[in-house]
């Protein structure tokens, strides 16, 4: 007589065990990798970064000359002539990036932080139509870094190195 | 299963994450040319162009870049190419802008 033996609870109970740590375990990596992927997304396009260097590229662009040429990296102001006589200066005043616009009729200038966490700013222009951009800022950790802790936890450094060219007006040679 | 699926999942977004930065260095590294040829830093001829001295990607790829200068009607007006590339996980990854610069 050939005796038949079931499951027993025991080993029911061992093996739902083991699975629930599975999926726990599991889970556990689907939720990590959903919040890498937001985080990736905050990292390659902090929206805010990519305004200020919009922002100062068309400054640069648009400008027909830099008011004081300096052809070693300097730590002073940017400071850009419009072709309508407008001024721009750009610069750095503590830990903030400052953008100050002065147009011709004598009114107060129109002075706004567009960045915050700046650490270092130098500019440059090599040659006369040239401006070479140095920004260092702090930002949150790298995604595979930042995942797993608060926001605002352990801040990095960021170097942004730009070059734009001077182009003046519309519609000139240097288009 | 659900171990390697989820792993699955993280593999792919670390690439993701990767391929973007990449993009993202490739873009500047092609404006970065585009601006030296329109500035006179960098003559208006075709050949390769080595970016060492003014661009650092902020990604760990190395950035190679060659500009395609083409004479067009009416004389002075040239079409320019800028074609930045690296290799990405094993992936080759380019980004190419075209513009024009008039220079009567």
């Amino acid at each position: 007589m050939i005796a038949h033996r079931g499951t027993s609870l025991v080993e029911l109970l061992v093996v739902l065990a083991l699975l629930s740590v599975m999926v726990l375990a599991g889970a556990q990596l689907v939720v990590h990798s959903m919040e890498l992927l937001g985080a990736t997304g905050r990292a390659v396009r902090n929206p805010l970064v990519v305004h200020v260097t919009s922002r100062l590229r068309h400054d640069v662009q648009e400008a027909v000359a830099v008011q004081t040429i300096e052809w070693v990296w300097s730590e002073d102001p940017l400071i850009l002539v419009k072709h309508d006589g407008t001024i721009v200066s750009v610069g750095l005043e503590d830990g903030d990036l400052v953008r100050e616009k002065t147009d011709g009729s004598g009114g107060l200038p129109d002075r706004r932080v567009i960045l915050r966490g700046v650490t270092s700013w130098w500019w440059r222009s090599p040659v006369a139509d040239v401006v070479d951009l140095n920004i260092t800022y702090l930002v949150n950790p790298a995604p595979e870094r930042q995942v797993s802790r608060d926001v605002g936890y352990g801040l990095e450094r960021r170097q942004e190195n730009l070059r734009f060219a001077i182009r003046g007006g519309g519609g000139g040679t240097r288009w | 299963m659900a171990i390697v699926v989820a792993a699955g999942f993280l593999d792919v977004h670390m690439s993701a994450a990767r391929r973007l930065e990449a993009r993202s260095d490739l873009v500047r590294a092609a404006e970065t040319v585009l601006e030296s040829v329109r500035g006179g830093t960098l003559p208006l001829v075709s050949g390769d162009v080595d970016l060492s001295d003014e661009f650092q990607p902020l990604s760990s790829i190395r950035v190679q870049t060659r500009v395609a200068v083409t004479a067009r009607n009416p004389t002075g007006l040239f079409t320019v190419q800028v074609k930045a590339w690296a290799m990405v996980r094993s992936e080759d990854m380019v980004v190419t802008i075209t513009t024009q610069v008039w220079r009567p």
